[in-house]
């Protein structure tokens, strides 16, 4: 959670752009990262994240706060708008069509090969996951995020939750045994 | 192996939007303005606070019932197990105190009521020797 994110909330709602940039800056990654490993193709990630912040600005007089990092009202319009994108759009792109220009790599040359192969082969296995355990892993596993409020989020209990990300790890397993 | 998967997990952490594109869109998010609530919106999310607020209210209440209630019938529980068996033996047996220290009241009076009634006869008899002088 952000520092002070309440206030940064309480004054975007009463049209503070200063604000809502703060809130942007600090979540823009996470949502970026979370479209990106449901949706392959740059520019269409770009767009929904584009949608997602512009959704949520136009929208902050209605969020109400209720204890919850401003992440989960976030990550809720993400989930909405990807399952309007494939309802709307049928033809899903090819899993091996991932776009290497957008993983950024600050280590050396041998890391980020590294890193790019690595990422191919999990971004292929976690989109061969159902969409549940695919958020609760990314969720989990990439941005940290407590069972508390990954089941706020997805609208589940904990021990769900739980259950959720125990199938997702043995469902991995096997997909990587195999492609080993 | 989730420990493996784990770290392989955390490398997804290096996908982040080009510079360029978050500036872009910022910018172009920033130009609108958020939407303002319709009547009704305002009203409904009044609606709801009021809701939550008497809710909570309203449970507190009942809580409150459900907890005097039980104080409530835990007293006639204590109530209506004195007045069994136990209230009836104390009763029989504060009659039975009573009868003994009657008793003994009467006996001691009985002997106090027979030694002034000796008293009396005696006086009675000296009185009577008196008159008997002074008439004859």
């Amino acid at each position: 959670m952000l520092e002070g994110e309440e206030k940064l909330i309480r004054e975007a709602k009463q049209g503070k752009t200063e604000s809502f940039s703060k809130l942007y800056d600090h979540y823009l990654a996470p949502i970026y990262r979370f479209i990106y490993l449901k949706v392959n193709q740059r520019e269409t990630v770009e767009d929904l994240t584009h949608e997602v912040f512009l959704n949520a600005w136009q929208n902050i007089r209605s969020y109400r706060l209720q204890g919850f990092p401003f992440s989960s009202w976030l990550y809720q319009i993400a989930r909405n708008r990807i399952i309007d994108y494939y309802r709307t759009r049928k033809n899903h792109v090819s899993l091996e069509n991932i776009d290497p220009d957008i993983v950024k790599t600050a280590g050396s040359v041998e890391l980020a090969l590294d890193q790019e192969f690595s990422l191919e082969k999990i971004t292929a296995a976690i989109r061969n996951l159902g969409d549940d355990q695919q958020d609760v892993l990314l969720m989990r596993f990439i941005e940290d995020l407590p069972h508390q409020e990954i089941a706020q989020i997805l609208e589940k209990s904990e021990g769900a939750v739980r259950l959720i990300q125990h199938r997702a790890l043995n469902e991995l397993k096997k997909l990587f045994k195999d492609q080993a | 192996m989730e420990e493996k998967i784990s770290k392989l997990l955390k490398i997804c952490r290096g996908i982040e939007p080009s510079g360029e594109f978050k500036e872009r869109s910022r910018r172009l998010i920033l130009t609108t303005r958020p939407r303002r609530l319709t009547v009704l919106e305002i009203i409904k999310q009044e609606v709801l606070e009021n809701l939550k607020f008497s809710l909570a209210l309203g449970l507190a209440s009942v809580l409150v019932f459900i907890m005097l209630g039980g104080i409530n019938r835990g007293n006639r529980e204590q109530a209506s197990n004195i007045g069994g068996a136990e209230l009836l033996s104390e009763i029989r047996n504060v009659d039975f105190q009573i009868q003994l220290g009657e008793a003994e009241y009467f006996a001691e009076s009985a002997e106090e009521i027979a030694a002034l009634l000796g008293e009396i006869k005696e006086t009675d008899d000296q009185i009577n020797t008196v008159l008997d002088q002074i008439i004859f």
